[in-house]
């Protein structure tokens, strides 16, 4: 894809657009902005393909990276054309989806079998968190929110909020090693 | 003007580093100590690594079905196909001298079906379609360019204010908007058509329709100036209806016009630009400015 070959972008797409597709619609509400926002996630990829380094990251972190920045650039932008700040419609919508929709369902027979495997080691993982953690890190992941706004929203310490972010993510990145290593 | 972290301040906002949740100063302060941090830099890109991969956790995305994905390789396809040609298309010759007009903002909001069939299509005449060709040519050329230097600026905004968001998520809208008209100027499934007109200063247009993605991208020239309260209107005509495409405004004469609209390929008999009370009108009322298929 670095050298301009449309055919590797073919391949890139259709190997990432399940996930991307997922991330993404799992951050945006409305259909046409999920759609249009994974168009352009992929439109990124490709122009920026050079940018890309594999000693700085995996190609999933990339893409996925990019993914998230363009869905979290459109909800914010659609909060603010609504002249909303982050209240109980997005922000919470967002988190109770996560917490509603990802862990009881872990096991999808529509995803294509490495998909999965991944998605079914990772929502393992988060419901192996306690709540507050798992909420945390979703409302930051998922619901774009920066910590303060997370301890605003939950009514807790900022403090405490940081502490709950580094001891899930210290919990996931031991658990998931072994994705980690399948990406590289 | 950035604030030194120390180290210990550095490595607890590597978290929401990672998230992107940080912002302006204090951001660039956390990169700018983990990018020379032996400890920081790996720790950063470790904790990016683990929080990509809570994407797996998303649920299948059930509104994108398998057309979907197709429909959205194929407009991806497209743009790449629009950016290698604008490497073509940029040494043809100079553009227009008269300025790129603004984009019409009201034109996929009103989609009126109206079913009065006793419109008169004598007037509409064909004209030189090597002129009309050469003229939107002309003006994919400037849209290119001016897609370009939005990019451009863009790029330069994201360099000088990672934290400040309201400018950049501008800058990618303007980027995208023009990225989708190229793609709907000469995507593989677009259709040109030609507008012409009788009158004495022979307005013209030329409408690009992309069948795969129902968009309507119209190039007008020459277009008389509005009166107060008055509007050109589009219209989409089937044998059954004339379905209003949105009302829009020239600024000296020429106008870009979008629309989203799906229709059956074989169902289109003509496409018109009519004058208007401002507004638009549920059916066609005014002379035919332009009109063709």
């Amino acid at each position: 894809m670095q050298a301009g070959d449309e055919a590797a972008l073919s391949e890139f797409y259709n190997r990432w657009f399940p996930v991307v597709s997922s991330l993404i619609s799992r951050i945006l509400k409305s259909a046409d902005d999920v759609e249009d926002v994974v168009e352009e996630t992929f439109w990124q990829a490709w122009r920026q393909a050079n940018r890309f380094a594999a000693d700085r990251g995996s190609v999933q972190t990339w893409v996925l990276t990019i993914a998230r920045s363009r869905a979290l650039d459109r909800l914010r932008a659609t909060r603010r054309l609504r002249e909303e700040t982050i209240d109980e419609g997005n922000a919470t919508d967002s988190a109770a989806k996560g917490v509603a929709s990802t862990l009881p369902s872990a096991s999808d027979p529509s995803l294509d079998a490495e998909h999965a495997e991944r998605r079914q080691f990772v929502v393992a993982a988060l419901s192996e968190l306690p709540r507050e953690q798992r909420e945390a890190l979703e409302l930051g992941y998922f619901g774009g929110l920066s910590q303060s706004e997370i301890a605003e929203r939950t009514g807790q310490p900022l403090g405490t909020v940081k502490t709950r972010m580094r001891l899930a993510m210290l919990k996931l990145r031991d658990r998931l090693a072994p994705l980690r290593e399948d990406t590289r | 003007m950035k604030r030194e972290l120390s180290h210990d301040e550095a490595f607890a906002l590597l978290d929401a580093a990672a998230m992107d949740a940080l912002e302006g100063s204090e951001r660039d302060a956390v990169l700018a100590h983990a990018a020379q941090c032996e400890t920081c830099g790996p720790e950063l890109a470790s904790v990016r690594e683990t929080f990509a991969q809570l994407a797996f956790a998303a649920p299948k995305a059930v509104e994108l079905d398998a057309t979907a994905q197709e429909r959205i390789h194929s407009r991806l396809m497209d743009r790449v196909a629009a950016g290698s040609r604008a490497k073509v298309v940029s040494p043809l010759g100079p553009v227009p001298s008269s300025p790129l007009p603004p984009m019409p903002m009201s034109m996929t909001q009103e989609r009126r079906i109206v079913n009065s069939l006793a419109w008169r299509r004598a007037e509409w005449i064909a004209a030189a379609a090597s002129v009309l060709l050469v003229v939107s040519i002309g003006m994919l050329a400037a849209i290119m360019r001016d897609r370009e230097t939005v990019h451009d600026a863009l790029q330069a905004e994201l360099a000088r204010s990672a934290g400040t968001r309201t400018t950049t998520d501008s800058l990618r809208t303007l980027v995208a908007s023009r990225d989708s008209m190229i793609a709907g100027l000469i995507g593989r499934d677009v259709t040109v058509m030609s507008l012409t007109s009788a009158g004495a200063k022979a307005p013209f247009a030329k409408m690009f329709w992309d069948t795969s993605r129902n968009t309507w991208t119209l190039a007008a020239h020459n277009l008389p100036e509005l009166k107060t309260g008055r509007t050109y209107q589009l219209w989409l005509v089937t044998k059954t209806a004339k379905i209003s495409a949105g009302v829009f405004a020239p600024t000296n004469g020429e106008a870009i016009v979008r629309a989203t609209y799906p229709l059956p390929k074989d169902s289109l008999e003509a496409i018109a630009v009519t004058e208007e009370p401002a507004g638009g009108v549920p059916q066609p009322t005014g002379a035919i400015i332009i009109a063709g298929k």
